[in-house]
């Protein structure tokens, strides 16, 4: 007698974008991935605070672009990476 | 009363949690979680179930791109826990911020353990990012999906 038992690699989903940060649109794409399986009010609050997180970076990055294709390196360097 | 025959679905978990040793040679002087690490490819890598570590051979150039070599620490978000009868574990998303790159698939590796092979993962395709985000996000985590499961 025997059982079948093995292991199993899940499917990653890649989101790319160019001389830009995320729209909010793709970063409510991707929370809504995780959010479908949160159970908790913490778990939705932990995503919530995450992707919320990305949305500021994503804005950082897109004033720092815009800073510096106006010249104003020194100005975008502060806002950080 | 009933003998069910099966693989202990606590067994399952402690085997990701690095518990059981049916091997020789393995050394832990640590009960922290390894470190493990994210890396990306160009479609002119090789890697497959038969990769055993992590190579630089064909990994996206740190040139330029924003792209650091080895890739990035994954931050284990759920810990090797169980549903049913299946073990599963996952890892936050991960973002190369400001990048220009293309990257084809990545390898899942333990830095802790000598840069082992744990996972590789094709992206289908090329995948581009240009002085903007790279982002690979984890499947969901459920026992159906999350990204590393023993069924």
């Amino acid at each position: 007698m025997s059982f079948a038992a093995g292991m199993e690699i899940g499917n990653v989903f890649v989101q790319t974008t160019s001389n830009r940060g995320y729209t909010p649109e793709e970063i409510a794409e991707r929370a809504l991935n995780r959010l479908r399986r949160t159970e908790t009010e913490e778990e939705l609050k932990q995503v919530l605070i995450r992707y919320l997180q990305e949305a500021q970076d994503s804005e950082r990055m897109n004033a720092r672009r815009i800073l510096t294709e106006n010249g104003f390196v020194d100005a975008a360097s502060h806002l950080g990476d | 009363m009933a003998i069910t025959q099966a693989m202990a679905t606590s067994f399952k978990v402690e085997i990701l949690d690095g518990i059981h040793n049916f091997g020789t040679g393995v050394v832990r002087a640590s009960t922290a979680a390894d470190v493990f690490k994210i890396a990306l490819y160009t479609s002119s890598a090789t890697l497959s179930a038969a990769t055993t570590a992590y190579t630089t051979s064909n990994e996206v150039s740190s040139s330029g791109t924003n792209y650091t070599a080895g890739g990035q620490t994954l931050t284990i978000s759920q810990v090797p826990t169980s549903t049913g009868t299946t073990a599963w574990l996952d890892f936050d998303d991960v973002t190369w911020a400001s990048a220009t790159l293309t990257a084809n698939g990545a390898l899942i590796y333990n830095a802790t353990q000598s840069n082992k092979a744990v996972a590789v993962l094709a992206f289908g395709g090329d995948k581009t990012s240009t002085a903007g985000n790279f982002t690979v996000q984890f499947p969901a985590a459920t026992s159906t999906t999350a990204i590393l499961r023993i069924a």
